[in-house]
């Protein structure tokens, strides 16, 4: 916690001796932080309630009976919580088949996909090599090119490989260092690393592979966790590749199994049971990214480096 | 050590030259877009069983999907022709997919075809030949709230393009610069349709096409169903910045709040809703020199040209279409069966036999639409141009018609 | 010789061991799968395989490749230090450039091919050559049409919706970076929009949100606007605002004759620029920041000027001239300057555009008599010779003579040719006309004929461009020598500048006026600035209320809306930033009394501005590529104010079957895309990276 109280751009009170104990009042507003903490809660809350609205609404629809969920009043809360739309969601067999898919095929892009960016961004940013910019800026170029432009071309080669149907289209692509903007915000991290280190270590007889391992790896950590998280909230995300080359309902994940619980056409449409799966599907994340934000918010640096 | 990663690799090799692809058993996929659980369940335990009694050996196998990425899969199959055997489309899809679709008329003798509403069968033909089978219709009437219309007890469904702009005057509402009763929504709830539109042309007594094919947009019909559908949006919205209803989530004519409209089944009631008995069934208004029309969507089940064996894949689509089939599925799906023959349980229930009524009476089959991907954004461009006063009735219907001939010529279908 | 064949023995082994083990994985699985069941255990097994396979595969293959980047160094006789750096450095890069030719380049050059031909699904391709890019460039027939306005609905994303998106994210960051309880909570609270991009939950939620009746917007907005007098002017004035602007900006986007308003925003930039130049001293600084916004103006034209060239068959004889100056003004600047990597790109560049034009001109276009050739052949010629000179041997003064003698006939040719009587008219008429006369233009009711006297020629408001572009150049060229004479250039140019800028909007507004008039008289025909004209024809009435999702006049702002609504992972980037700026910087600042705001701009924009500039990168290549929200979004009354150009990609791919077609958008917006993106590289000079 030093590292935020060192960063924060209020007085601190620190050292100050309190020449008498202040009313409770006064101790209350100290202990929030004073006038300015109090203006900066309000403004706060009211944008949380901006940002909160959809999960808000998730999480009253995925508890309404279905005339409630069609019904035309704005009401964010049902009149009594259905929990049984969870009950029979937790007791189909479908969806734990979709949810263990998503694990599955998230688990293993992110492994590929996260070790292969670090290798690949130590490259661009670490080793002094002739023709490194030109690959640098080859590769930011593939950001250029729209997605739906090879989405054809890419059917075909994957039908080449026979991977249609398979989880391979999904997966792994992934371990070839997908995604240059990861690649690009994790080199522009690297760049920071002091160049003595590298030096010591050459000095010491080390070869690339061990200054990654020891050195930049270590020294990486909230770029790397950053990048798992865009990864894994991207991943976890993923429509339109699953949908496209899985076409199998056991292969199914969790984005395609909600896709479908929409495409199946009843009267009324069971949004309830659409939100309560989204709200099994979203929770995970949830508790994923506040537990791990504390690796990837200490503080990625974007200085060093002149070309960008 | 290289010794050692000779033999390896050899191993390797003779490992993957050693596994021969396994043979498959026949096997038959159907695509189908939209369905329900009930649905799924009769095909996978009752329908699939049944069909294998007679083909044994062949594995069916259904996927569904939505129409939201349909397109993008169907281009993937078509390019590299693999996917399912059986896709199933929409009414206008026909002509777009024309040359992708097998010609399976080899497959079919009058016997099979002569059940079928002539209209449905017209839906699944392109170039003169049938590309699949039809499995469902849905007429899609105009609905009014009889109990909610200002007429009251003199309520009687408006016949003309001008009886039913007094009817959506006398029942549309602004209160503070936001709808509070909507007299007519359509089934968009944007106030213009395209495929509406093309139905009020047929209504004012007009065609798509003339007889050298080409587009017949500069007609008068077009005039005036385009003219009909701006009265009717300046009815309801006095101006264009006028804001809207409060969203409806579920079933907009049980809100209250919509007085008619025109929608697909399951934006509607279920049957069993008592609110049915407030609800008048009716077809769309006419011009003064046509007639009124229901338009009437067919859903059917087409073969890829990439099938390998299509008498298989038609096999399985005279069996799920034969009468008997039919009429279980009209019950446990609710699909209207495109063969009368299959039309009696449904007969049976009060508001399907009003429906069923007015569309044998009134109905004409979306068919027959020409390059329809390119002719929808066209119609919405130019139409909402019209409708939202930035172009004039004359420079919209020469727009329509120049564009169109364009379209159809680049596509062939002018020669 | 032994160590060289070793090398490619190694190369050998190493590609067939990598083949090898995706053979093996391919083998083991689909052994694996066929005794398995069911289907997904089967299946999970075949990923697992196939990912070892592919860990194998990668690290043999990056071996492979660093040994051939290894070889291909020793061929360009590095020294042997250098070609083990070689070796490591395409090692470690490796796993991108093996995926990168697997799934990238392939599938590009293939849509690339695609983009040259008439594909459609199920039709066997014709090689068409550029005919996609003429019409889809030149706006012919409907797909050119809606292509265009494709077109100017990214741009306004991207141009109106980064940097509001920029903004809302830092402010959530600052909030969020404060010392105080609970900020991991609103971290993650603000984080959560992008956790749920993309789901029905979202989808549903926006339409709540956004209904123009009782929507939680609208519902918030009005209350807010009842609470206050002066908070209802606030409301009234961004309806009046955002309506105005999005009227006028459809009208622009379907394509509307702006008549003479299309010179006023480069002069007035011009202006503004040279304006800048002139005062002060001409130190480095300054210099090189002139010549920077000089290169890119040319930049910026040459592209242009190609894609007019494109649709235009055949090429103007003037563009040869226009883009040649522009091209010989770079690569004086960058001589000049001692830029050699860059000096031999614009020269490789000049003399490939100039064998364009000449291959074109004598074998393209047989039709051609040599009496229409010739102009081609001089034009290149002017330009080519003094190019062709600079080429060889070291930089020189005679160089710069001779190149300075090109620029100065191709400039003096075309402005003989084209811009003297259209310079008069658009400037000085205009003004004396108003300022004397108080009148410019009389309305007139006939439609046809205002269309036809006021030509729309790119070409001459692109020379206004690239007058700016020679004057600062120039001016940067001669630096130290005639200071005095530098600063009377650019005012001068300054004045001519300012006054073409105010003549043309004078001008243009009475055009605006009469052609209005003229629409209304004639019965209303297409003029879509009719939007325009009603939404700012009376300031808002009561009741009144932002229509969001269902009007045209409020799409696109809905759509930046929700792209602010969840910058969530810019906020992230930008807190890490904000991280690491060192607290002892706001301290000296304080000691020296910098008030909150100074800190600000002095300290903290600059400190972050490294993650300001990735932010600004990617969104603006986001921007332009919207579709996902546009797919879910659209309706029957917004799809042509919100299509995007990925979703006219997407929609003439996948709808309409038209590979061919879609492919060549995707070009093209790559196109345009790299341009900006080699712009803003060019541009960073402002980022500020602590060494």
């Amino acid at each position: 916690m030093t590292t935020v109280t060192r960063n924060t751009g209020l007085p601190l009170n620190e050292g100050v001796v309190p020449r008498k104990r202040p009313g409770l009042p006064r101790r209350f507003l100290n202990a929030i932080g004073g006038w300015t903490a109090i203006f900066t809660y309000l403004i706060m809350i009211l944008a949380s309630l901006f940002f909160l609205f959809p999960l808000a609404w998730m999480g009253g629809t995925s508890l309404k009976t279905i005339q409630e969920a069609n019904g035309s009043q704005l009401n964010f809360l049902p009149a009594i919580p259905q929990w049984e739309n969870y009950a029979k969601l937790f007791a189909d067999e479908t969806f734990y088949r979709s949810y263990i898919n998503s694990i599955f095929v998230t688990a293993l892009v992110l492994i590929g996909t996260v070790t292969s960016i670090a290798v690949v961004a130590y490259s661009f940013s670490r080793l002094q090599w002739k023709g490194r910019n030109a690959v640098f800026y080859l590769m930011l170029g593939t950001l250029m090119l729209p997605a739906q432009a090879t989405l054809v071309p890419q059917y075909v080669l994957f039908h080449n490989l026979d991977w249609i149907r398979t989880f391979n289209p999904i997966t792994i692509p992934g371990y070839f260092a997908g995604g240059a903007a990861l690649i690009f915000l994790v080199r522009q991290f690297m760049l920071t690393i002091p160049k003595e280190l590298d030096e010591a270590a050459i000095v010491d007889g080390a070869n690339p592979l061990q200054i990654w391992w020891y050195i930049i790896m270590p020294l990486s950590r909230p770029a790397i966790a950053t990048i798992t998280v865009f990864l894994f909230v991207g991943q976890w995300n993923n429509l339109l590749n699953p949908l496209l080359y899985l076409q199998k309902p056991e292969l199914y994940t969790m984005p395609v199994y909600i896709a479908q619980q929409r495409a199946i056409t009843e009267t009324p449409i069971p949004w309830q049971d659409i939100m309560a799966s989204s709200v099994a599907f979203v929770v995970p994340v949830l508790i994923v990214f506040f537990l791990t934000q504390r690796y990837f918010i200490e503080g990625i640096s974007f200085t060093g480096s002149k070309e960008g | 050590m290289k010794r050692v990663l000779l033999l390896a690799l050899l191993v390797v090799l003779a490992l993957s030259v050693a596994i021969p692809a396994f043979a498959q058993d026949e096997s038959l996929e159907i695509y189908i877009t939209d369905m329900n659980e009930a649905t799924m369940t009769w095909y996978n335990e009752v329908a699939i069983p049944a069909f294998q009694e007679t083909h044994p050996g062949v594995t069916v196998e259904m996927l569904t999907g939505g129409w939201g990425d349909f397109d993008a899969s169907v281009a993937g199959w078509i390019t590299t022709g693999e996917g399912p055997d059986i896709v199933y489309l929409g009414s206008e899809y026909a002509a777009t997919f024309c040359n992708l679709l097998t010609d399976v008329s080899p497959f079919l003798t009058e016997e099979d075809t002569a059940p079928f509403l002539p209209a449905a069968l017209e839906t699944v033909t392109c170039d003169g030949a049938p590309r699949g089978l039809p499995l469902l219709m849905s007429a899609r009437p105009i609905y009014y709230r009889a109990d909610l219309a200002a007429e009251g007890a003199d309520f009687v469904p408006p016949t003309t393009f001008e009886e039913a702009l007094a009817f959506v005057a006398a029942n549309s509402a602004v209160e503070n610069g936001a709808l509070t009763k909507m007299g007519f929504m359509d089934i968009g709830s944007s106030l213009f349709d395209s495929q509406e539109f093309i139905a009020y042309i047929w209504s004012a007594g007009g065609e798509l096409y003339n007889e050298d094919g080409t587009s017949a947009f500069d007609s008068d019909a077009t005039a005036q169903a385009l003219q009909y559908m701006y009265d009717r949006r300046r009815t309801i919205l006095p101006t264009e910045d006028t804001a809207g209803l409060p969203p409806i989530e579920g079933a907009a004519i049980a809100s209250g709040s919509v007085i008619s409209g025109i929608w697909a089944m399951w934006q509607l009631p279920p049957v069993s809703d008592p609110i049915w008995d407030n609800i008048t069934i009716a077809p769309y208004p006419a011009g003064p020199d046509g007639e009124q029309v229901v338009q009437v969507f067919v859903d059917w089940l087409s073969v890829p040209s990439y099938v390998e064996n299509p008498e298989l894949a038609m096999d399985f689509l005279k069996f799920i279409t034969s009468q008997e089939n039919a009429v279980t599925l009209s019950q446990v799906a609710g699909y209207t069966p495109v063969r009368p023959d299959a039309w009696e349980t449904l007969q049976a229930d009060p508001v399907w036999s009003r429906i069923l009524d007015v569309a044998a009476e009134y109905g004409r089959g979306f068919s027959d639409i020409r390059a329809s991907a390119e002719l929808r954004p066209l119609i919405v461009e130019q139409a909402t141009l019209f409708l939202t006063d930035q172009q004039s009735l004359e420079q919209t219907q020469q727009n329509l018609k120049e564009e169109y001939d364009l379209i159809l010529e680049e596509n062939g279908y002018l020669d | 010789m032994r160590i060289l064949q070793n090398r490619y023995v190694t190369i050998l082994w190493l590609a067939l061991a990598a083949i090898g083990s995706i053979l093996a994985a391919n083998a083991i699985a689909n052994l694996v799968v066929t005794t398995t069941s069911p289907v997904v255990t089967a299946e999970r097994y075949r990923a697992i395989i196939w990912s070892v396979g592919t860990i194998a595969f990668i690290i043999l293959g990056s071996v492979c490749v660093g040994h051939i980047g290894e070889a291909i160094a020793g061929w360009a006789k590095l020294s042997r230090a250098e070609q083990r750096k070689v070796f490591w450095g395409v090692t470690f890069a490796a796993p991108w450039i093996i995926g990168f030719v697997i799934f990238v380049l392939g599938p590009a050059l293939a849509s690339l091919y695609y983009s040259l031909t008439d594909y459609k699904l199920g039709e066997t391709p014709n090689f068409i050559g550029l005919e996609n890019y003429r019409i889809l460039l030149s706006g012919e027939g409907a797909h050119g049409r809606r292509f265009g306005q494709s077109m100017y609905n990214s741009f306004y994303y991207a141009l109106v919706g980064v940097p509001l998106q920029l903004i809302t994210a830092l402010a959530m960051a600052m909030l969020v970076n404060q010392a105080l309880r609970g900020m991991k909570l609103f971290r993650l609270i603000f984080y959560i929009p992008v956790i749920l991009a993309g789901g029905a939950a979202i989808l549903l939620a926006w339409r709540y949100m956004l209904a123009s009746n009782g929507g939680f917007i609208n519902v918030t907005l009005q209350a807010l606007a009842r609470s206050f007098f002066a908070t209802d002017f606030l409301y009234k004035g961004f309806i009046f605002g955002v309506e105005g602007f999005n009227g006028f900006y459809s009208g622009l986007a379907r394509g509307d004759q702006v008549g003479p308003l299309i010179y006023t925003l480069p002069a007035l930039i011009g202006a503004v620029l040279l304006f800048l130049s002139a005062r002060g001293d001409w130190e480095n600084s300054k210099r090189d920041r002139a010549w920077l916004v000089a290169e890119v103006i040319g930049m910026v034209l040459i592209f242009m000027l190609f894609v007019r060239a494109l649709i235009t068959t055949p090429v103007d004889w003037g563009m040869v001239l226009l883009a040649g100056s522009l091209a010989i003004a770079g690569i004086l600047l960058n001589g000049q300057r001692g830029k050699r990597g860059s000096l031999r790109a614009w020269q490789a560049f000049t003399l490939i555009g100039l064998l364009g034009v000449l291959l074109v001109i004598l074998l393209g276009d047989t039709t051609l008599s040599w009496e229409q050739r010739l102009p081609y052949i001089i034009g290149a010629a002017i330009i080519g010779v003094p190019v062709l000179f600079s080429m060889i041997g070291p930089w020189s003064r005679a160089k710069v003579y001779a190149l300075a003698g090109g620029l100065v006939i191709a400039v003096a040719v075309l402005f003989i040719r084209d811009f003297g009587a259209e310079f008069g008219q658009r400037t000085i008429v205009p003004v004396v006309k108003y300022v004397f006369l108080g009148t410019a233009l009389e309305p007139s009711a006939d439609l046809t004929w205002l269309l036809e006297s006021f030509p729309q020629s790119l070409a001459s408001a692109l020379w206004l461009w690239g007058a700016v572009a020679l004057l600062l150049g120039g001016l940067a060229i001669a630096n130290n020598r005639w200071p005095r004479a530098q600063r009377w250039v650019a005012i001068i140019g300054a004045v001519v500048f300012a006054l073409i800028a105010v003549g043309s909007f004078l001008d243009g507004v009475r055009y605006f006026q009469a052609i209005d008039a003229a629409s209304q008289a004639a019965g209303s025909p297409t003029y879509h600035f009719t939007l325009f004209r009603n939404a700012t024809a009376a300031w808002p009435g009561e009741n009144r209320v932002p229509l969001w999702l269902s009007s045209e006049l409020w799409s696109k702002p809905s759509l930046i809306l929700i792209t602010m609504w969840s910058s969530g992972a810019m906020m992230l980037i930008f807190l890490a930033a904000l991280k690491g700026v060192s607290q002892a910087l706001y301290e000296a600042a304080k000691v020296d009394g910098a008030n909150r705001t100074q800190r600000f701009f002095k300290i903290t924009l600059p400190m972050i501005s490294p993650a300001l500039f990735y932010n600004l990168v990617i969104a603006i290549i986001a921007a332009l590529q919207t579709f996902d929200t546009i797919y879910i979004l659209q309706t029957v009354d917004t799809v042509d104010s919100l299509q995007s150009a990925v979703f006219f990609l997407y929609t003439r791919t996948f709808r309409q079957l038209a590979i061919g077609q879609g492919s060549g958008v995707s070009w093209i917006l790559a196109g345009v895309i790299v341009l900006i993106t080699v712009i803003q590289f060019r541009y960073s000079k402002w980022v500020h990276y602590e060494v």
